[in-house]
């Protein structure tokens, strides 16, 4: 019946009811919502990364007009955001939804994110600036620099992703006064550099913390809280830094690092576990591009070990991130392209700013949608009605300026989700005959 | 470009030329299953796209470490940048060999269709020394293969003295049936499960000659010796999939080879070479295709009570088709599947079975193991035979593939 001579390209692999492609922050929030609601949904990502390249903290907005820390995010996004903006344009109360969805989903897997959307926390980064974040770990609270207690941060000899001394200079400089400890570890990789990684199974260990725990203390006498680089626990969620907290007696609070992000490596295997309770899929490996036919978007085609594969979609998310993720790319001078779709990309004539953290015009570049996350033409007409965009794909944002990063993931991909159809009647016999 | 054996092929350099898309961010570092147990392996990050650099055609490899690498593949998966560590390690791993010699247990671990044929002909007898502990204490000693590590029991008939085909009126599909070695001469049960599965679906099945995928020699780093067997399975296979075969295959490492690594790590490039990759299907891969076209038989018998620890091996997960086995085998009524998160059980083919890496391939697996008896299922499910043997020993439940189940469920 099928024996056709190329017998693999016209196939379908599998048929899902939602595909979303990019398994970031915005793609794995977006496909969990849509496997909670039901929907037979596939995350399909070329390799890890948002989450273990950030800090595993969600920034809703970040800065005031002036360019300061701001104290309300929410307050400050609404005055900030113009009409194009991708939080505008989900709205605020997709906004207020899904920043309480992420609470109660990291809440329940035992690994709290502390915040509203009216407070930003001040925390300390590992060079000692100051970044604020609307929700963050328990483990960073009480690094709030606001908090006029002394700070004492932990250097670890031999650890080279933290300098202790160097950020407490930077700190105290700026006015929250900070001193330096050193720290040694019961014992760590002997024979090799230890990433925060490496750190952080250790400190999964209950006997590997009291140790620690021992040998600390003495150094620790008088300080009123201790910072320590992000290495308290990988697989335990809050527990270690608790319980560690608990054997030094006294308040600790950990420090973002470069990645591998400790922290965000937490938040991907809350997501992960959340998106697979619901039901969804995830495939980390496979590049992926469209799948169009005579104008309609059928699926993707993933770059599987066997060559590609198709997935049928009755809806697609892309969630595939911008310049830095791979979801858009530059092409010669002056020309970008969006990486599944080819969808249009708004661009400037100028893409750069002279100074290297000025704000660069290329980072509002991206897709533009209408407010049901749909991708729309320059014209504002809709390109493809059972497709939408998510995340750092879209235009009009710089979202490193504004520290509106994790907003938009969430906000835009709750939106995206509660506008999808359910799906026609005969997926969904379909689905439940199997 | 060229190393001391001559030119890398283009598919092998294009392999090594990817580590000029690395950023260091580290994410495969972090998703490494042997770093996370030991100092002795720096990371994917540290002895691939880094070290490769020094790895010029005129430059010695500088760094042994790389020999640490089980060649697991999660870097690869892992890694946003489509950078292929694991094969490049590999490749990595055979300039050294090159250079310093391949041990004779290597040499011998690499030969399985060889152990297979001799120890099949002669099963039980030839199953006395691997289960023998003095022996196993002097193969250790002399040869360096750990005394620990369980091994297979040799079976006779073999899979192919006991396979009789069926006729299928009107087929909906004709397919090869790739069975490897492993079902060829110590589990000849998954291969007929797999063959009466595929026959209840309305396919067509035929054995084409076939010989070892050349996995395990290409792991052992005798790449000469793994394209010799690669060419000869193309030149078989080749002539079924112009007439229309897909192959089908249930050890999943032989349809990673047939699929990837012929081309990515041997280099073996050209028509045969690119009809069998893209013909080739992991048994669960095509049975889940088969249902996304509607031709998948759902006439299972209940098999109540019967609760399955599923673990989608490396070498399944480097498919990246995701993990069909558990959707299909959620569908037989009384069947209870928990699909396990830990990546590596920690063997990767022969890395576990070499006396200097037991021990960490041990530590790699257990949160595997952890993960298993936590959840109190009665047996195992995976997709890799060299994994199925090694989680029993270290869980101490049997360890079944996938498709036995699927067997059993059909009524066969």
């Amino acid at each position: 019946v099928s024996h056709s001579a190329a017998p693999t390209v016209d196939a379908v692999q599998a048929r899902y009811d939602v595909v979303v492609v990019g398994a970031g922050l915005a793609g794995l929030f977006a496909g969990t919502l849509a496997a909670r609601r039901g929907l037979g949904t596939l995350v399909v990502a070329r390799g890890l990364g948002g989450t273990h390249l950030g800090s595993g903290t969600i920034g809703v907005w970040g800065y005031a007009a002036d360019g300061k820390p701001a104290e309300d995010p929410l307050t400050e996004a609404e005055r900030q955001a113009g009409p194009e903006h991708p939080l505008r344009l989900a709205g605020f109360a997709a906004l207020e939804a899904a920043v309480a969805v992420l609470q109660s989903m990291a809440g329940a897997a035992g690994y709290p994110l502390e915040g509203g959307l009216h407070h930003n926390h001040w925390l300390p980064t590992a060079l000692g600036a100051v970044r604020p974040a609307c929700l963050a770990p328990q483990s960073f609270a009480a690094g709030e620099v606001r908090d006029p207690a002394e700070i004492t941060l932990g250097e670890i000899p031999g650890f080279r992703d933290f300098y202790a001394g160097y950020a407490a200079a930077n700190l105290t400089n700026a006015g929250h006064p900070a001193r330096a400890v050193t720290l040694e570890l019961p014992y760590g990789p002997a024979r090799r550099d230890a990433f925060a990684t490496d750190l952080a199974r250790l400190m999964d260990r209950e006997t590997y913390r009291a140790s620690a725990a021992q040998l600390w203390r003495p150094a620790l006498k008088g300080a009123a809280r201790l910072g320590l680089p992000a290495i308290l626990g990988l697989n335990s969620g809050a527990a270690a830094w608790r319980d560690l907290s608990e054997k030094l007696g006294l308040p600790s609070f950990e420090v973002p690092l470069l990645p591998p992000s400790v922290p965000g490596m937490r938040l991907f295997n809350v997501l992960q576990a959340a998106l697979e309770a619901a039901g969804g899929r995830l495939i980390v490996g496979p590049g992926v591009s469209g799948w169009v036919e005579q104008g309609r978007v059928l699926g993707i085609a993933a770059e599987t070990a066997g060559g590609p594969r198709r997935y049928a979609a009755a809806q697609l998310i892309l969630a595939t991130g911008g310049f830095r993720h791979g979801g858009l790319r530059a092409l010669a001078p002056g020309r970008a392209h969006e990486a599944v779709l080819d969808l249009p990309v708004a661009l400037a004539p100028d893409w750069y700013a002279p100074m290297y953290w000025g704000q660069h015009p290329y980072a509002r570049f991206g897709v533009q949608v209408n407010p049901a996350m749909q991708p729309v033409d320059a014209a504002g007409s809709v390109l493809y009605d059972n497709v939408r965009a998510v995340g750092g794909l879209l235009a009009g944002a710089d979202r490193r300026a504004e520290g509106s990063r994790e907003g938009i993931d969430l906000a835009t991909g709750h939106k995206a989700v509660a506008q999808l159809p359910q799906p026609a009647a005969a997926t969904a016999a379909e689905r439940s005959a199997t | 470009l060229t190393t001391e054996a001559g030119p890398l092929a283009l598919p092998m350099l294009n392999t090594t030329l990817t580590a000029d898309l690395c950023i260091k961010c580290n994410i495969c570092t972090s998703a490494c299953p042997v770093a996370a147990v030991t100092d002795l392996f720096p990371g994917p990050k540290v002895v691939g796209p880094q070290a490769q650099r020094f790895r010029a055609p005129e430059a010695a490899s500088v760094d042994r470490s790389v020999d640490y690498c089980s060649v697991c593949g999660v870097c690869s998966r892992v890694c946003p940048h489509g950078i292929r560590i694991a094969e490049m390690n590999l490749i990595a791993k055979r300039r050294i060999a090159e250079r310093e010699g391949i041990p004779v247990r290597n040499r011998l671990l690499g030969r399985s269709e060889l152990l297979g044929k001799v120890g099949s002909a002669f099963a039980p007898l030839s199953n006395f020394p691997i289960q023998n502990r003095p022996l196993r204490v002097i193969a250790e000693r002399v040869l360096g293969i750990a005394r620990e590590a369980a091994f297979p029991r040799f079976a006779r008939p073999s899979f192919r003295a006991s396979y009789k085909p069926a006729a299928v009126e009107a087929p909906a599909y004709r397919l090869v049936y790739f069975h490897g070695c492993s079902t060829n001469y110590y589990e000849p049960r998954v291969g007929l499960a797999a063959v009466k599965v595929l026959e209840h679906n309305g396919c067509q099945v035929t054995l084409a000659q076939q010989n070892c995928c050349g996995l395990p020699m290409q792991s052992n780093c005798e790449f000469d010796a793994a394209r010799a067997y690669a060419r000869r399975n193309l030149a078989w296979l080749a002539p079924y999939v112009r007439q229309g075969y897909l192959i089908v295959g249930t050890s999943t490492s032989c349809t990673l080879a047939l699929k990837h690594e012929y081309h990515a790590v041997l280099g073996l490039e050209g028509e045969e070479q690119r009809l069998v990759a893209g013909a080739t299907y992991d048994l669960f891969e095509f049975l889940q295709r088969l249902q996304a076209e509607g031709r998948l038989k759902t006439d299972f018998r209940a098999l109540p009570g019967r609760s399955l620890a599923y673990h989608a091996p490396c070498q399944f997960r480097a498919h990246g088709v995701g993990r069909p086995a558990a959707d299909l085998l959620r569908m037989i009524p009384g069947v209870s599947v928990t699909e396990t998160r830990a990546d590596c059980c920690g063997v990767a083919g022969t890395y576990g079975l070499k006396a200097e890496k037991y021990k960490i391939a041990r530590d790699v697996g257990r949160p595997l193991y952890d993960e298993i008896t936590g959840t109190g299922a009665g047996r195992v499910a995976c997709d890799s035979e060299t994994c199925r043997w090694w989680l029993s020993q270290h869980t101490g439940l049997p360890a079944v593939h996938p498709v036995e189940v699927l067997a059993e469920a059909y009524g066969h």
